[in-house]
């Protein structure tokens, strides 16, 4: 299996840990629903990404994790704050696991904005 | 991805005619291999938010919920936001329903070219199925926080949607790639967009 089914899956877990974090732990708002929010938002981003032509999707889990490492701030109990950091943590380490996708789609997304060169190779 | 890289132009191979692939793809995403799959998802969608529908109406009385005991009636029938659709002639989930018929009806319409041939079904599918996993990520959300309940059809109905994006989105990438060069080429993107194939210079004309 590549390492981009396996960080999207992975980031997807994370996503399924937060919406049930704070039943597991014991805790309640505001902790528990900033992570009900950031983990679907995450999670699903992830999940979407796990498709090769749509990866470089899975940036847009960057802001939700750097959210979930500030939202402590907010005033969490300690374990609330400990699982929000560490999944913000995570999420952002893994954006940048499981490379770009290869050339195979006609220069993917980037053709959009750049143009590209048409060549017919039977001339 | 170095910045050499990206300095290079992108060069694309097009295939010879009768190769139904976009240029510089290795797959052809109007294939019916890559759209039958999502098709199949989009009636599973149906059957889901369907049975939501006729449960939320009343219409029939049971409804599948292993995990969340009361957590499908709590979101479907007293929701706040189920409430709010009971102004109008239909409701949210039999919206959602709708919505993956229109996802499954645009996924079949059309032949194995049809990211040239008809770039507007491809868009309109993939407005269908790429706002509709947004909408989905948005219920997700709304379950715990604002009715503290989870209800397991829903939850499906939003994984269904999400796993139909990536499936769906590299189809809409290539009709796009296609109108850039059309307009690249000095072709009308509005005429293409409709369905009239333009002819790139140098190209062999397809009967």
């Amino acid at each position: 299996m590549s390492t981009r089914i396996l960080a999207r899956s992975a980031a997807v877990l994370i996503g399924i840990w937060l919406e049930a974090a704070s039943a597991v732990l014991g805790y309640g708002t505001p902790a528990a629903n900033v992570d009900r929010v950031l983990g679907p938002v995450a999670g699903g981003i992830a999940f979407v990404a796990i498709w090769a032509v749509a990866h470089p999707i899975r940036w847009a889990t960057v802001p939700a994790g750097a959210l979930l490492v500030l939202a402590p701030v907010l005033g969490y109990p300690l374990e609330a704050a400990v699982s929000s950091v560490l999944s913000g943590l995570a999420i952002i380490a893994l954006a940048f696991v499981g490379g770009d996708p290869s050339g195979d789609y006609g220069g993917g997304w980037q053709a959009l904005w750049r143009g590209r060169e048409r060549s017919c190779a039977d001339g | 991805m170095s910045t050499e890289q990206r300095a290079q132009p992108i060069t694309v191979d097009v295939h010879p005619p009768g190769d139904d692939r976009p240029p510089g793809w290795d797959g052809n995403p109007s294939a019916w291999s890559q759209r039958l799959p999502i098709v199949v998802l989009a009636l599973i969608g149906v059957f889901v938010a369907g049975w939501l529908a006729l449960y939320q109406q009343e219409i029939v009385h049971t409804v599948w919920e292993p995990f969340f005991p009361g957590g499908t009636e709590t979101i479907v029938r007293e929701s706040g936001f189920s409430k709010f659709f009971e102004r109008f002639p239909v409701g949210d989930a039999a919206l959602g329903a709708f919505g993956y018929l229109a996802d499954a009806v645009t996924g079949v319409i059309g032949g194995t070219k049809r990211w040239r041939t008809m770039p507007w079904i491809v868009v309109i599918f993939g407005v269908f199925v790429g706002p509709f996993g947004v909408l989905s990520i948005m219920l997700v959300v709304m379950q715990p926080v604002l009715y503290s309940a989870f209800c397991t059809l829903c939850l499906a109905s939003a994984v269904i949607s999400l796993a139909m994006i990536g499936p769906a989105v590299d189809e809409v990438l290539a009709s796009m790639q296609y109108l850039r060069d059309v307009r690249d080429d000095g072709g009308s993107v509005w005429s293409a967009f409709w369905g009239n194939e333009h002819t790139f210079a140098g190209e062999a004309v397809v009967a």
